[in-house]
């Protein structure tokens, strides 16, 4: 839908920027690596590369269900129409410069796919989706400047160790060691799916971007990237504060008017 | 740069200095470290302990149960530093493990002590002896009554011969005392069964709660621990109606049967009674007097740290008990117990008076009001107020976090950063204004903008915190969508964000302390949590929490008189 072009996400620091950039559902993301269709069955673990999908119901041509709006108002994904089961993707962020981080997946997600369900935590996000819809959006945050196999991580279960320490590569711990810095390489092997389960053969998810992008591409406000101190966002965040917090005690107040007397008062007070 | 300005180092020196002891770092600013090199399971005493527990559990019983040591049962333990907790104002040091609720037995005395609870006023029952029975109540009788009560509170017979009673030794911490506003009332009742308001506050609060109290006698009842642990908190008021009625008819010769003792039970366990807490609602209904019916005022009223530390020298030091006795209360018990199931949230609360973090933090909030308003309760609470002390004491904690890796791993969840970050926000506007409802929209602020939207990432269940944490009922005062922080309690439907909890009663103290208030809510129920009898001490939640952890705190309710062994 046109309405959902418009990106108002406020700001002019570079912050602010990256998150514009982030949830604009036109955004074409810099791919970084190259994954194969069956590398990435095999990371999420749903099913065995080359197998068939598995339906949960027959394709929507062939189910013949009761007269529905919907249907002639939704155009159904292409999983939602072969009836796909729904599988799921967890991203692990850490705070140590992650592309993404959960708020902003959870606004990217809603921006940019169609038929998916997400859940938020401090350090991850579940997204839900019929199963090659998401292999869709799992391969191109993937395989783009989304995710850096250092700092993001494919995590069905023990998901934690977004906020701790990094090891001596730099990685963000995961106590189920689902994959590991080469040193040889230089790339990050993964060798057990995202449920954690031993794969048929390791995978490759690239090489770590150096310190310097991460901090160039992050997207969260911290003294070493854009200090929270005087950023434009707290202006909006105000006005909303104000605006929920008059319009709660009095839903039909004008609350500009309002601030405005409070002003007036609060100088004559002085 | 002011020169007068504190450093991160030097605010935080005494947090810093235990984090460097407890992941054994020399550097608090190194991002790097080593994993999966710590011994596992082995690193920690406790779940050593809990292994050979186990072990002798599953060869008795014949199949197994609790298996920490198999690195395939999920994950496998201690592959980071598990490192140990500091309690806050005390030398102890002790594992996670010993600040779950089942593992330590001064939290489960904690809730035990404000479940047993009752109080009820004598007013009524005397007035229908006066005017019904035609009997004068005088000192001589009221002593004559308190000792008939504390006999059956105890579950002894006063009527039939056959009623079974209850061991003594199982309910020795059960009694009933009164409250007593009036000096000259209170000197001719027996000192054994008054709550001594008068040598248990400072001079002022004894001042202010005489007057506060007045010239009501109240009742309160303590029931014994074994009987809320067999029952639930429901118990209470009838076990206190049946006690009261049943040393009434005694103490005051009344027939059995009379139409008179319906009154009495009806002033006893309903008109005249305080419930500490209410019922919840349908969907987690609970009976009166569990955790999740206890609004935050009371929680900062039963808290006695206040009597400790003079509010009006310290007030902070009220602050940060009230906070650790409520997010004991209401976010590991009744969030993590009654309502998640009992596992998880130990560690996540355990912020809350542990490694002097929080307290280390407090400063932020303190020195901003100092310097910018002079004093306590002194500013106007103006939306544009509240959002400056917000920003200024969370911006102060994010860049903190951000300065010192350990820190952030530390408190590793972002419900433990966010519900820390809250309830200081929330506190230091409380200290700022005296105005408990600013404290409301200030950790609403906290939790909803300035974490989420700086870093991106909130805590558990982060998407549903703006609507669960009510920013909008923040503001609103019709009963089934906000009150007052006062008399609100987790006891909403909507309320279901855990976090939450601590800043508003946080929040709710920090306003009543800078004001030099006596009670948040109720001068009875403070006095009533000041009574020395009680097994859990209320003036120094920490250092009881403490004793708990290094199993040095003795309960009560044991059965140990009626186990096989001794009987």
């Amino acid at each position: 839908m046109p309405e959902n072009d418009i990106n108002l996400y406020p700001g002019s620091d570079r912050v602010a920027e990256r998150r514009r950039f982030i949830l604009n559902p036109k955004s074409a993301f810099r791919k970084m690596r190259g994954l194969s269709d069956d590398d990435l069955v095999l990371l999420l673990g749903h099913r065995a590369p080359g197998s068939k999908y598995e339906s949960v119901h027959p394709s929507l041509d062939e189910l013949n269900f009761p007269e529905d709006p919907i249907k002639y108002l939704v155009e159904p994904t292409a999983g939602a129409r072969a009836g796909d089961k729904f599988r799921y993707l967890q991203m692990t962020d850490s705070v140590y410069f992650s592309p993404l981080t959960p708020w902003f997946r959870a606004r990217l997600y809603h921006s940019r796919y169609r038929g998916i369900d997400t859940l938020m935590y401090a350090g991850r996000e579940l997204l839900e989706a019929r199963e090659r819809d998401l292999e869709k959006c799992a391969k191109e945050q993937l395989e783009t400047e989304l995710f850096d196999p250092a700092r993001t991580s494919v995590r069905g279960i023990t998901v934690h160790g977004h906020s701790l320490r990094l090891d001596e590569n730099g990685m963000m711990f995961d106590a189920r060691q689902r994959c590991m810095y080469d040193e040889k390489s230089g790339e990050v092997i993964y060798t057990k799916d995202q449920q954690v389960k031993l794969m048929d053969r390791p995978v490759s998810v690239g090489k770590p971007m150096d310190e310097g992008e991460l901090k160039d591409r992050a997207i969260v406000y911290r003294p070493d990237t854009v200090s929270y101190r005087g950023a434009e966002i707290w202006d909006v965040m105000d006005n909303l504060f104000d605006h929920i917090i008059i319009g709660s005690f009095d839903p039909d107040l004008n609350v500009e008017d309002f601030k405005e007397k409070m002003r007036r008062e609060d100088e004559k007070g002085r | 740069m002011d020169e007068d300005v504190k450093t991160n180092d030097e605010r935080l020196a005494n947090s810093l200095k235990i984090l460097k002891k407890c992941f054994d770092v020399e550097d608090p600013r190194e991002i790097h470290t080593k994993f999966y090199e710590f011994g596992g399971w082995r690193q920690s005493k406790r779940k050593t302990e809990f292994v050979n527990l186990a072990q002798n559990i599953a060869k008795e019983r014949g199949f197994p149960g609790y298996q920490g040591d198999r690195d395939d049962m999920g994950v496998p333990l201690g592959q980071r530093k598990l490192e140990p907790l500091y309690i806050n104002g005390t030398d102890v040091i002790c594992e996670g493990d010993d600040l779950h609720q089942i593992n330590n037995a001064a939290m489960q005395q904690m809730l035990d002590d404000i479940k047993r609870t009752g109080i009820n006023t004598l007013d009524m029952p005397h007035m229908i002896l006066n005017f019904r029975v035609g009997i004068t109540v005088t000192p001589e009788t009221i002593n004559r009554y308190l000792e008939m009560i504390n006999h059956t509170t105890m579950g002894g017979a006063v009527a039939q011969e056959h009623m079974a009673e209850i061991n003594p030794g199982l309910v020795g911490d059960s009694y009933v005392k009164l409250i007593v506003g009036d000096s000259d009332v209170a000197d001719q009742i027996d000192r054994r069964f008054i709550v001594d308001i008068e040598n248990n506050f400072f001079d002022w609060q004894t001042e202010k709660l005489r007057q506060g109290i007045g010239k009501h006698l109240y009742q309160v009842v303590r029931v014994p621990t074994i009987a809320v642990r067999i029952a639930d908190g429901g118990i209470v008021h009838r076990w206190a109606n049946t006690a009261t009625t049943l040393a009434f008819v005694a103490a005051y010769n009344l027939g059995g049967g009379n139409s008179v003792l319906s009154d009495f039970a009806l002033a006893a366990k309903h008109v005249q009674y305080i419930f500490i807490g209410t019922s919840t609602w349908p969907r987690r209904i609970r009976s009166p007097n569990e955790p999740g019916g206890i609004p935050f005022g009371y929680i900062s009223d039963i808290c006695q740290a206040d009597s400790v530390v003079d509010p009006h020298d310290e007030p902070a030091h009220h602050v940060m008990e009230t906070g650790t006795l409520g997010t004991i209360l209401q976010e590991l018990i009744w969030f993590g117990g009654y309502m998640a199931g009992g596992i998880g949230p130990p560690i996540a609360t355990s912020a809350a008076y542990t490694n002097g973090i929080i307290d280390d933090f407090s400063d932020y909030g303190r020195d901003y009001i100092m310097e910018n308003f002079g004093g306590y309760a002194v500013a106007k609470p103006t939306l544009d107020l509240i959002k400056s002390v917000t920003h200024d004491v969370s911006f102060q904690i994010m860049e903190a976090y951000d300065e010192y890796p350990i820190l952030m791993e530390h408190h590793w969840g972002g419900l433990v950063r966010l519900a820390v970050q809250s309830a200081l926000a929330s506190a230091a506007v409380g200290l700022a204004t005296g105005h408990s409802l600013a404290t409301l929209m200030a950790s609403t602020y906290a939790f909803c903008h300035a974490m989420k939207e700086a870093w991106g990432r909130t805590g558990f269940g982060g998407m549903e915190a703006t609507e669960h944490v009510m920013l909008a009922n923040a503001a609103s005062l019709a009963p089934e969508e906000g009150l007052l922080p006062e008399l609100r309690g987790p006891n909403m439907a909507t309320y279901s964000f855990p976090g939450h909890v601590d800043s508003a009663i946080t929040g709710c103290a920090a306003a009543h302390a800078a004001r030099g208030d006596a009670w948040a809510l109720s001068p009875v129920v403070k006095a009533a949590f000041s009574d020395r009898d009680m097994v859990f001490d209320f003036r120094k939640v920490r250092a009881e929490i403490a004793r708990g952890a290094i199993r040095e705190f003795m309960p009560a309710g044991d059965r140990e008189l009626i186990k096989p062994a001794l009987g």
